[in-house]
């Protein structure tokens, strides 16, 4: 019988995803045994997937041009399961949030306008390079994808279970329980006086990091990394995306910043204290999901950007 | 876009405590106010999930309205404190993404304040009118 193939496809990303199949380390080889990997960019001189016959294949990173339109519907064409790998293709990830401006703001900001740049003529790119699309997509923007597995990078362990787990015929699915669930973190009383950044505070090593005032997207988060973040005493910041019954980690977590001050309001900080101690909210709740959000990306109205022009 | 035909969709949260009693007292007061708000009753101003109100404005309400106790009265003790912090920021995750913060308002009105009730919306409707529709209707901005 021969080996069930593994293409794995990079569009818009840092290609820490593909570096995180390496890290299964000892694991590496037997999956290796089990599975012929035909295609994966940053280990072989290939432009494009194979034509046929690719049991799996991953995807990682959101879909920025029209180039990378292409090759996610020949991957989809031409694999039997198709799986969204990484929080870029799931949810658009970091480069998600260029989606806060639009694609001439983008053009402008990195041909013209920043320092290091000599483009006296000031050409923007627009032969041989395939045109940007408007706005950064997860790939379910465009295509069916059968499995999801999120992270930045997504864990080695999961990794490794989702591929033993397609081998054998199984379902894959990650448990719906949040971050905060596998946190060992100890969860005790709602006090948070003031939201402080992480960094500024001396860290209780015992204590819940969102009770201490940092920005935790612990309770907003789908689980399955066995909180690896907050276990280090980082805040967690959101990269396996919404669980199944948050569809906006932004509006879930303002939901849960809203219950995690102080009871005693004579005790509570002022509302208009609270949006000042979170200096940048779209970055920070929806550092990994903008693309996926419920608005997707920033509406450009005439109307606020002048308001916006005005206050600035 | 504007046309003389449009009128402002508002969907108000009442909480069941006060502000719907208060819209109950503008209607047996005979109160008169603009017919633009579908009410929804909550059992508490804190019931209402901070998706809820991005969902609305998503289909193309043009406006939200949360209405709940005065502080002090909220039946739950503090669910009215925590809404006011989660509409502040609410309010600024619509201005960032490009939606008029002013399409949300939080308002306290008792059971008494019927009258409140029926102002209330009608600044609202008000504001709301100058404002113009949802951006996001018809398909988005242009």
């Amino acid at each position: 019988m021969t080996k069930p193939t593994l293409a794995v496809e990079t569009l818009s990303i840092c290609s820490g995803c593909e570096i995180a199949i390496l890290d299964l380390h000892q694991a590496l080889p037997g999956v290796l045994d089990a599975i012929d990997l035909k295609y994966i960019q940053v280990l072989m001189d290939f432009r494009e997937p194979p034509k046929e016959g690719v049991t799996v294949g991953f995807v990682s990173g959101g879909v920025r041009n029209e180039e990378q339109v292409e090759l996610l519907h020949k991957m989809r064409e031409r694999s039997t399961i198709l799986v969204a790998f990484g929080a870029c293709s799931a949810f658009g990830g970091i480069p998600g949030l260029a989606n806060l401006h639009t694609k001439d703001e983008l053009l402008q900001e990195v041909y013209i306008d920043t320092v290091s740049t000599v483009n006296p003529k000031g050409v923007i790119p627009h032969k041989v390079v395939p045109p940007l699309l408007e706005e950064v997509h997860p790939i379910s923007d465009f295509v069916k994808v059968d499995y999801v597995l999120p992270g930045c990078p997504p864990p080695p362990k999961l990794i490794a279970e989702l591929v033993t787990c397609l081998l054998e015929g199984k379902e894959f699915r990650l448990e719906p329980k949040t971050v905060c669930d596998q946190c060992p973190l100890i969860k005790d009383e709602k006090s948070v006086t003031n939201f402080i950044r992480w960094g500024t505070k001396k860290i209780d090593p015992e204590r819940c990091l969102l009770e201490q005032g940092f920005q935790c997207l612990g309770p907003v988060t789908q689980g399955g990394c066995e909180a690896r973040c907050p276990t280090a005493l980082a805040p967690c910041r959101g990269c396996f995306g919404p669980t199944e019954n948050v569809h906006d980690q932004a509006a879930k977590m303002i939901g849960a910043i809203g219950s995690v001050v102080v009871q005693d309001p004579t005790k509570a900080p002022a509302p208009e204290q609270i949006v000042k101690e979170i200096p940048d909210l779209i970055g920070t709740y929806l550092r990994f999901s903008l693309a996926a959000s419920t608005f997707k990306k920033a509406l450009h109205t005439n109307v606020v950007k002048t308001k916006k022009g005005v206050k600035a | 876009m504007t046309n003389k035909s449009w009128e402002p969709k508002i969907v108000c949260f009442a909480c069941r405590w006060c502000s719907y009693a208060g819209a109950d007292m503008a209607g047996t007061s005979r109160i008169q106010y603009p017919p633009n708000a579908r009410v929804i009753r909550v059992n508490c101003s804190g019931r209402v999930d901070p998706n809820f109100i991005l969902r609305a404005l998503k289909l193309n309400a043009d406006g939200v309205l949360i209405a709940g106790c005065h502080f002090g009265d909220c039946h739950y003790v503090s669910g009215n404190y925590q809404t006011s912090r989660r509409v502040a920021l609410l309010k600024e995750y619509l201005k960032e993404i490009g939606i008029e913060p002013e399409r949300l308002r939080l308002e306290w009105i008792s059971a008494a304040e019927g009258q409140k009730f029926a102002e209330t919306m009608k600044a609202f409707v008000n504001e709301i009118k100058l404002l113009g529709p949802n951006p996001l209707a018809n398909g988005g901005p242009e």
